[in-house]
């Protein structure tokens, strides 16, 4: 394999990569990588600043694609974790107050959703333009929440010096209010017995290891000298030879 | 079938949690601010609900018989009681199915009004429709083998799996040439069909013109010859008579790579020798040597041509259990008078000792031997040499138990293998 046949693997493996989704996403890791990078500028944990920074947006920025591109669940978990420790080291020393970090938990929220949305074309799947579209829907609604819910706490115990206290407080409310609307009226249906069938029912499917490649129907079964109609064994060795 | 979590749900609970937990600690609003959207998502999910089972229904394919390279159709539903707001569908197909378009899709499935209700009545049904082209890529009875469905909420936080077995299955025929000759009848039956009796009677093919005899039937003159030579002659004729012949078909063992192996070739060759005996009234059976057999008994008829074909496209290589595999029964009603045509590579010891058993029946055994495909540059001449020595060794051993023996090469015809099998025997015959 010379270096042109690897360097046109590594183009077509990019190439693949070139999405509206992993490109946002790439957007906002490098973002906050190089926010944090400039936050942490004189703390003196690196020497020098400008290459620390591109250090920590290339890192990033290899861990999103790399995540992307295999979808392996360990590398998102670490894309988004990255993105969240800049996002925290960007915010933290400037005092940004709860309404960025926020939106800061939003931008790491959407950019694991990223990956995930660009995982769904793997194989040469074909995707529903609803799919995205739901799961989009459902990032809106679950960030305008939480933003909502950090301002609605901010504003009400604004000057307090309490208002801590309102979030967890938010989030536990929630979670009682869940669980009254969604798992409290549940009324399951009577699970039928498995052991009886009725006319009507499904019949389940075979077990994963019983079931065999669907045969011919109308055709004989191999048989085995014991099983053949009046059938005389033949010795293994032939005589005279 | 399983469901579970994913990773998902342990990334949100673990940055949410984390964030309460470090509020808690610090007694700033920072930390849960920047969980908050992962900690709604989670609660955004259960309101969504988790688990949603999704059914396969009514697997179908475009076609029931196609030929190597034909194209064809797989259409399947996904029917869900509830909405389900991310499905994904993927498709396994064995080796001799090959898809042609995609065979992944990821879709939702939304909530469909279905007039055939249980109870007559109008019963809402979330379903979906799917198509999956394929291309026929190799013989055999076969067919697309799994769908692996996965239902999971809008956030991905719950995921429900499941393996369906896809209960259809396709005859894919090798390309097959159209015969004419026939393998030469050896014991008639007192049936009418399409091979020429030694005897002479009533029959379209002139045997020899003679004087008229005493006994003679009156209506057995030719009265043109009787004209020419001004003394009544006969125009005696062969009759059409039909024949008995059993396919024998070696599975002990598939030689070659790709479309190129020996077994591919003996269906083939089975396939158009019982096509063309059942078109010409000879009953055909046939007996699948391999480390077992399979028996189907000479009869006739175009229902008969199917089940034939059926288990030829069934025809696998099965792995070998126990020593005792090692015998072949053949069976007794095997008919005496029927000829024994073999397609075999001659290599496995089952198919020689069943050959040779038939033989001391009395029964008339010709072989059709398909070349051996060429082997790749691994195996070293000297095996390659040990090989074929080894082969022509078993060709001889069967050439003295008076089986005949004729090789068919890849460039070959059936046509023109036909040709030489009917002047092979024609000959065996006269010496015998």
């Amino acid at each position: 394999m010379g270096l042109s046949g690897a360097t046109g693997r590594w183009r077509t493996r990019l190439g693949r990569l070139e999405t509206p989704e992993v490109l946002l996403g790439a957007l906002i890791t490098a973002g906050w990588a190089a926010g944090a990078a400039v936050a942490l500028t004189g703390v003196g944990l690196t020497a020098t600043t400008v290459g620390a920074a591109a250090g920590a947006v290339t890192a990033a920025l290899w861990l999103h694609l790399a995540a992307a591109d295999t979808g392996h669940h360990s590398l998102s978990w670490m894309s988004t974790g990255v993105t969240v420790l800049c996002v925290v080291l960007a915010l933290a020393r400037r005092d940004a107050g709860a309404l960025l970090f926020a939106v800061g938990g939003v931008t790491a929220l959407a950019h694991n959703e990223l990956i995930r949305l660009s995982y769904t074309r793997r194989r040469e799947a074909v995707v529903d333009r609803g799919v995205p579209r739901g799961a989009v829907i459902g990032l809106v609604a679950a960030s305008a929440l939480a933003v909502a819910g950090t301002g609605l706490a901010q504003a009400v115990s604004g000057g307090t010096g309490r208002s801590w206290l309102w979030m967890p407080a938010t989030v536990g409310v929630l979670v009682l209010a869940t669980m009254v609307l969604t798992v409290a009226p549940v009324r399951r249906a009577p699970v039928p017995s498995r052991s009886r069938w009725r006319p009507g029912d499904r019949i389940p499917p075979p077990p994963a290891g019983g079931a065999t490649a669907p045969g011919p129907v109308d055709t004989p079964d191999l048989l085995t000298p014991a099983q053949v109609p009046g059938g005389r064994p033949v010795g293994e060795r032939r005589a005279g030879r | 079938m399983s469901r579970h979590l994913t990773y998902r749900f342990w990334l949100c609970g673990l940055i949410g949690i984390g964030g309460v937990a470090l509020t808690l600690i610090s007694r700033r609003l920072e930390p849960v601010a920047l969980g908050s959207p992962f900690l709604v998502t989670l609660l955004l999910s259960l309101v969504d609900g988790w688990w949603r089972p999704i059914d396969v229904d009514a697997p179908r394919l475009s076609a029931a018989r196609v030929i190597e390279g034909d194209e064809l159709e797989l259409e399947l539903d996904l029917v869900a009681a509830q909405p389900v707001p991310w499905v994904e569908l993927e498709v396994q197909l064995p080796a001799n199915l090959e898809p042609t378009g995609p065979a992944r899709f990821v879709t939702r499935l939304r909530r469909t009004t279905d007039t055939a209700g249980r109870r007559g009545g109008r019963s809402a049904t979330c379903r979906a429709s799917f198509r999956v082209p394929l291309r026929a890529t190799r013989w055999g009875a076969t067919g697309p083998e799994w769908a692996m469905v996965t239902s999971r909420d809008r956030f991905g936080i719950s995921e429900w799996v499941a393996r369906y077995p896809l209960q259809v299955s396709v005859r894919v025929h090798p390309p097959t040439e159209q015969l004419n000759s026939l393998v030469p009848l050896y014991r008639e039956r007192a049936v009418t069909g399409e091979h020429r009796s030694r005897r002479t009677g009533s029959g379209s093919e002139l045997a020899e013109v003679r004087q008229y005899r005493w006994g003679d039937p009156v209506r057995a003159i030719h009265p043109g010859l009787s004209r020419r030579r001004g003394t009544p002659m006969v125009a005696e004729r062969h009759p059409e008579r039909s024949s008995e012949v059993v396919l024998v078909v070696d599975s002990a063992q598939d030689l070659g790579v790709d479309l190129a192996t020996t077994l591919r070739w003996t269906v083939t060759a089975a396939t158009v020798l019982a096509e063309r005996h059942l078109r010409a009234q000879d009953r055909v059976g046939l007996l699948d040597v391999g480390w077992g057999v399979r028996w189907l008994p000479p009869r006739l008829g175009r229902r008969h041509l199917h089940t034939i074909v059926d288990a030829l496209l069934a025809t696998e290589v099965k792995a070998r259990h126990t020593r005792d595999d090692l015998h072949v029964a053949i069976p007794a009603n095997l008919p005496r008078s029927a000829t024994i045509v073999c397609i075999s590579p001659l290599i496995s010891e089952l198919i020689l000792s069943a050959l040779v058993d038939l033989r001391n029946r009395g029964h008339e055994v010709l072989v059709i031997m398909p070349e051996l495909p060429a082997p790749d540059d691994s195996v070293s001449l000297l095996a390659q040499r040990v090989f074929r020595v080894g082969n022509e060794l078993n060709r001889r051993w069967l050439l003295e138990r008076g089986a005949i023996v004729i090789p068919w090469s890849s460039g070959d015809s059936l046509e023109h293998l036909m040709r030489r099998v009917i002047r092979n025997l024609g000959r065996s015959r006269q010496l015998a």
